[in-house]
């Protein structure tokens, strides 16, 4: 709480500020650093501010000025009274505004600082208060040499002033609103204040995060709150640097209206879960916030399609929706986790990730095995180092689909840690830069493939004509940490070659990184490119820190996949709603972004609502319709690809149509126990929507359904329009 | 796995294109929601061709990759060519002076062109165009499979590319019938954009040779449901539908929305399921319940329809024996006979269509004729890419590329001007109207969670643009 005197001004480090006799209100710490109180100072239902006696002068942003003298050049001061009642108010354009050497600098009503030429001067600023004192603050201004840009690449803060202020009331029939004059400033990496208030975007927007009517900014920073009782976030990006800054104003009091922060972190707020605080870190520096959490129908979708790779029954979505535990989330996802199901689910995926194609008659052993190992506890570490080291009972199914050094070191690396190796074949990666470790030179590469050569040509570089050239390579871990030491060489046994590459390889920070982020972008959107861990593409991740996160996650589950993963289902973050206004902070994971479910997902999909799986011919049929990766010969095989052919197949096919409308399926026994009287038509469609979309339907849906039962010539025919009809919507089919 | 061969990992791509998409990919989120919002906002739209001068295009591949030397590129009277073996001179000359030359016959008097050289000497609006020294330098049939679907030549990325057939589809959504792009699998021509491979998840797969063909019913109505029906249904679904429209702004949720409008339009028309039937349509020669005459049946039908892209695929090319057999058959035949007929069939339908004939490669230029043995083997070095060109004036019937009398015998050198999958991509899409690539183009997008190749279309496609006139 600062201190006011009248009259006497003194520097204190080198902000130069008046303080009063009187002490300010509670409220004028806060975090705004010339706008200190907000509303918090303001005592409920006072419609008015700057009342009573001004008592002190502030000059904002604090700190000395330094505005380089180039063409253009500017810096824009605000002055802000403080009353005796607590409150503040712009007064930039109400004060006297003086400089002692106008050689060096000019400044304007306004409040804009022009550089004329090198040198010190000192702004001073006063006004008379109503008591007939002279308040007076004063501040130094120093014009130096136009010289290097701000640089805010290396790091930097931005800044709004004030950051939070409550604004007089507004009464347009009167033709009263309120002005505040704004400073936008950007301190940069080296430490040195900018204005940038003219030269970054801001926008004036409602608690909401859409574009407000209750005020405007101009290209100077004068801001106009027009309507009263409103509250408006101003918001400023440096889109170059991904700073932002905001700033709250209040305009009028506005009896009833509750004050609010400028970020609560919503459903993220509070979590312990490691990944929704790193998330939760990179929303409030951007002033976003995230979605609420999803309804329990959307979460429990969700989760069985990523754990399970089906959508629930009818009937667990009943008893999910009975249960009123408040842990009820967490224990499914242990429950589910726990399944063999899951392991099964996860062990296909991994097949994929490692390419074990389906046609080859070893392949439904290795899953088979995969899910074991899984079930089992053993970490994707372990399962890896294993394959490495072709000591898996499986080993000859992946070294006999994988038999060349080279298709080893290939698919080990692109599927444990992002990397795309292959193009070191035959020559020195063309796409890596000097910031990217490896840069998948070929002296980086070989190396990796000595550890699998059954020969010396196989650890020697190809040309691009396919010719070794040069000599063979001893085997070497350069690619990922140059001064590990290796023990083996080229004369050493295989196996034990072997070994120590399963070693190095799953130990590695970029295994942790590269697992870690392929999960999470399959349960959630990806970071980046699963598959292109380039420099570039990791500076450019949205959400900086979240990768380590997982890495670091990862790696305390000890590469335990159903451990790992389990903590990304119980994080706020995945469980957030997929409802929102716009995509515009999607990058954030500000909300769950929707996809379209996997193939497998959808066949499911039909077999609840119809009681009838997809089989034989049919469900090739389906797959290739839904992008199920039907060989597993390349990693990117699947595809949630949402196109025309799927919406006929869903509406019309007989693959599924004919599902709908055979006897004894689901439609077909709802319509007997409809006539029968055994139950309500209004259950039936109950059924057919939790089946659907795991959920009952909404008093306007449930209406919707029974019009186009009535209008059927049977009950069955109506049924069989609605099961058709909620099986074929969005909502069904969006992940 | 396929084997890594010769350099064909990191393909014809240029440093500056790669870090311009991949700094885009990263910008929208690289295979990630939010370039899939990009994406599929843009694909619910469609676009709009520019400058097109084909209305459609067929696609005909060869699996099993074809002899050039036997048909698009003869080499008479070199130890290439079959004793004896006669071509044709189609009266025009070659990028580089010298008379174009076609496959005539074989000394046992096995038809190659003679029917087809016939029609694009006589009819203006039948022109042939060949692209001689067409290379991708791999041997491996799914490797050129791939290279020659995806006009891409990069194994490394080779699944991170969508084919032609799926880049249509996304690209002329709303064009013609509703339905953008048709693949006709079959027997043989099932590695065609194979769907199995997910390298093409959006074109309409259909086998014209299987009867009660799922793709095929999914045009129509389901059984005892009439139109009024499906209406309520359709009705049902809008209203379901509308909550979740308003309340979630993903591209997703867009791009299905559009789904669902083109597929009930296409039903309730039924002018997509009328034009996939071939019931009482005359079969193209050789007629009958021929398998390969019944695609190109269906693929001249569909094209008439107004689908702007169809693939079809003839097999039992990879002639390592009886290869004078299998061109007799296939080229003989098929196009010959059938694709004559088929042109003529086009072109009284006032469209502008463009064929392309191609394989996965090439054949050695020599053959092997030991013993029993009459074949060719497989040869990605230096092969050929034949062009139908119905009903464009501006076409000029000429042919680019030179292996060299003997037919380029080393591996990508010694060829005038070589064509790379990139080149001949660029010149398909350009001569759609599709500016995928150029510098300001609309149409520089990421399909699905496959981008479009990083390769400069524009230039990489000038040299055969200005060769067949197409300016």
């Amino acid at each position: 709480m600062r201190q006011v005197s009248k009259t006497t001004s003194w520097l204190v480090g080198r902000a130069a500020v008046v303080i009063g006799v009187a002490a300010l209100a509670a409220g004028c710490g806060g975090s705004g650093g010339g706008g200190g109180g907000g509303s918090a100072s303001v005592a409920p239902g006072v419609t008015g501010v700057g009342q009573g006696q001004l008592v002190a002068l502030e000059i904002a942003p604090p700190g000395d000025v330094v505005v380089d003298d180039g063409l253009g050049s500017a810096f824009q001061v605000i002055v802000d009274g403080h009353y005796r009642d607590g409150s503040q108010l712009d007064l930039t354009r109400a004060v006297e505004l003086r400089v002692s050497d106008e050689s060096v600098a000019k400044i304007g009503g306004d409040g804009l600082i022009t550089p004329i030429a090198p040198g010190t001067t000192e702004l001073t600023v006063s006004t008379r208060a109503v008591t007939g004192e002279t308040l007076t603050v004063t501040k130094r201004i120093t014009v130096v040499p136009a010289g290097a840009a701000p640089n805010f690449a290396s790091g930097g803060e931005l800044r709004i002033y004030p950051q939070f202020r409550t604004l007089g009331e507004v009464d347009a029939a009167a033709g009263r609103d309120q002005l505040q004059q704004i400073v936008i400033v950007g301190t940069d990496a080296g430490g040195r204040m900018w204005d940038l208030t003219r030269s970054v975007g801001a926008q004036v927007l409602d608690r909401n995060r859409a574009p407000s009517m209750a005020g405007q900014l101009s290209p100077t920073g004068l801001f106009r709150g027009v309507m009263d009782g409103q509250e408006v976030l101003v918001l400023a990006r440096l889109n170059a640097a991904g700073l932002t800054a905001g700033a709250q104003f209040r305009l009028g009091g506005g009896a009833g209206l509750p004050p609010s922060a400028l970020f609560t972190g919503g459903a993220l707020a509070g979590s312990s879960n490691a990944i929704d605080r790193a998330l939760l870190a990179v929303l409030q520096g951007q002033f976003a916030e995230p979605s609420a959490l999803s309804s329990d129908a959307e979460f429990l979708r969700r989760l069985y399609s990523d754990a399970l790779g089906r959508v629930p029954t009818a009937q667990e979505a009943e008893a999910f929706d009975a249960n009123q535990a408040a842990d009820k989330r967490d224990a499914e996802i242990d429950r589910v986790v726990a399944t063999p199901a899951f392991a099964a689910h996860w062990a296909n995926q991994i097949g994929e990730w490692l390419r074990i194609p389906r046609a080859n008659a070893g392949a439904a052993a290795f899953d088979q095995w995969v899910a074991q190992q899984i079930q089992a506890g053993q970490g994707l570490g372990q399962i890896v180092a294993a394959l490495a080291a072709g000591t898996a009972p499986v080993s000859a199914t992946f070294d006999g689909v994988h038999p060349r050094a080279s298709d080893k070191v290939d698919v080990l690396v692109m599927a444990a840690t992002g990397m795309t190796s292959d193009c070191a074949v035959c020559h020195d990666h063309p796409l890596t830069g000097p910031n990217d470790q490896p840069r998948w030179l070929q002296s980086e590469r070989y190396p990796l493939d000595a550890f699998f050569a059954a020969n010396a040509a196989e650890a020697t570089p190809l040309d691009r004509n396919n010719n070794r050239i040069g000599q063979p390579f001893q085997p070497g871990w350069v690619a990922f940490a140059g001064g590990t030491p290796v023990t083996s060489t080229l004369a050493t046994p295989m196996a034990q070659r072997r070994a120590e590459f399963a070693q190095l390889l799953t130990n590695a920070g970029q295994f942790d990184r590269g697992m870690a982020h392929r999960i999470f972008a399959t349960v959630m959107q990806p970071l980046l490119d699963p598959n292109q861990f380039l420099r570039r593409n990791l500076d450019a991740v949205a959400v900086p820190g979240l990768l380590e996160v997982l890495a670091a996650r990862f790696r305390a589950a000890n590469t335990d996949l159903r451990a790992y993963v389990g903590e990304v289902f119980k994080s706020k973050a995945y469980q957030l709603s997929s409802i929102g206004t716009s995509t515009g902070n999607d990058p954030l994971l500000a909300r769950h972004v929707l996809r379209r479910h996997h193939s497998e997902v959808m066949e499911s999909l039909v077999e609840s609502v119809t009681g009838q799986a997809i089989v034989n011919g049919d469900l090739t049929f389906f797959r290739q319709t839904f992008g199920y990766p039907l060989t597993r010969q390349a990693i990117q095989e699947r595809s949630d690809a949402v196109n025309m052919s799927q919406a006929l197949v869903l509406m019309n096919s007989p693959v599924v149509q004919n599902k709908i409308s055979a006897n004894g399926a689901r439609v077909a026994t709802l319509a007997g126990q409809v006539t029968s009287n055994a139950i309500t038509r209004e259950a039936a469609v109950t059924q057919l929507f939790r089946a659907a979309l795991s959920r009952e339907p909404s008093t306007d849906e449930l209406g919707f359904a029974l019009q186009t039962i009535q209008q059927a010539p049977t009950v069955r025919a109506g049924l069989e329009d609605v099961a058709a009809a909620v099986m074929s919507t969005i909502e069904a089919v969006a992940h | 796995m396929t084997a890594h061969q010769n350099c064909s990992t990191c393909g014809d791509v240029s440093r500056r294109g790669f870090l311009k998409l991949s700094g885009t990919g990263v910008a929208l989120g690289f295979m990630g929601a939010s370039m899939h919002q990009l994406m599929f906002m843009k694909s619910a739209l469609g676009v709009q061709p520019e400058n097109a001068f084909y209305d459609a295009f067929l696609s005909i591949f060869f699996n099993g990759g074809p002899s050039q030397t036997d048909t698009w590129d003869p080499k008479p009277g070199t130890r290439s060519s079959y004793p004896n073996f006669q071509t044709i001179n189609l009266g025009v000359n070659d990028r580089y002076g010298q008379p174009v030359r076609i496959g005539g016959q074989f000394a046992n008097g096995s038809a190659i062109f003679p029917q087809l050289g016939n029609l694009v000497m006589n009819d203006p609006a039948v022109k042939l165009g060949l692209v001689r020294a067409f290379w991708h330098g791999s041997n491996n049939h799914q490797t050129g499979q791939n290279y020659m679907n995806g006009w891409w030549r990069s194994q490394a990325l080779v699944m991170q590319y969508p084919s032609m057939a799926s880049a249509m589809a996304y690209y002329f959504q709303g064009h013609g019938l509703g339905i953008p792009s048709v693949v006709i699998n079959g027997a043989n021509g099932d590695r065609v954009n194979n769907a199995g491979e997910s390298r093409c998840p959006t074109a309409l797969q259909v086998n014209a040779n299987a009867g009660n063909n799922p793709v095929i019913q999914a045009l129509r109505r389901p059984a005892n449901v009439d139109q009024a029906r499906y209406d309520r249904r359709k009705a049902l679904l809008d209203r379901l539908n509308q909550r979740f429209l308003e309340s979630r702004p993903d591209m997703m949720v867009r791009a299905m929305e559009k789904a669902t409008e083109d597929a009930y339009d296409v039903t309730s028309t039924g002018q997509a399921a009328s034009a996939f039937d071939l019931t009482g349509k005359t079969i193209l020669p050789p007629g009958g319940n021929n398998a390969v005459a019944m695609r190109m049946t269906l693929a001249q039908e569909l094209i008439t329809a107004g689908i702007p892209y169809v693939a079809l695929g003839i097999g039992g090319n990879d002639s390592h024996a009886n290869n004078v057999n299998a061109i007799s058959t296939n080229w003989g035949v098929s196009i010959n006979q059938g694709l004559t007929a088929m042109a003529q069939n086009l072109k009284a339908t006032g469209k502008r269509v463009l064929v392309a004939m191609y394989g996965d490669f090439g054949r050695t230029p020599a053959t092997v004729n030991s013993g029993a043995r009459d074949g060719r083997d497989h040869w990605g070095g230096g092969f050929s890419v034949a062009l139908l060109s119905i009903n464009q004036p501006k076409f000029r019937m000429t042919a680019i590329g030179d292996t060299g009398p003997e037919g380029l015998q080393q591996w990508n050198t010694g060829a005038q001007d070589p064509i790379a999958p990139a080149d001949m991509g660029a010149f398909f899409y350009r001569s759609l109207g599709l500016q995928i690539g150029q510098a300001g183009g609309k149409f520089d997008l990421p399909l699905t969670s496959r981008p479009a190749p990083p390769v400069d279309r524009v230039n990489n496609s000038q040299l055969l643009m200005d060769t067949f006139g197409l300016v």
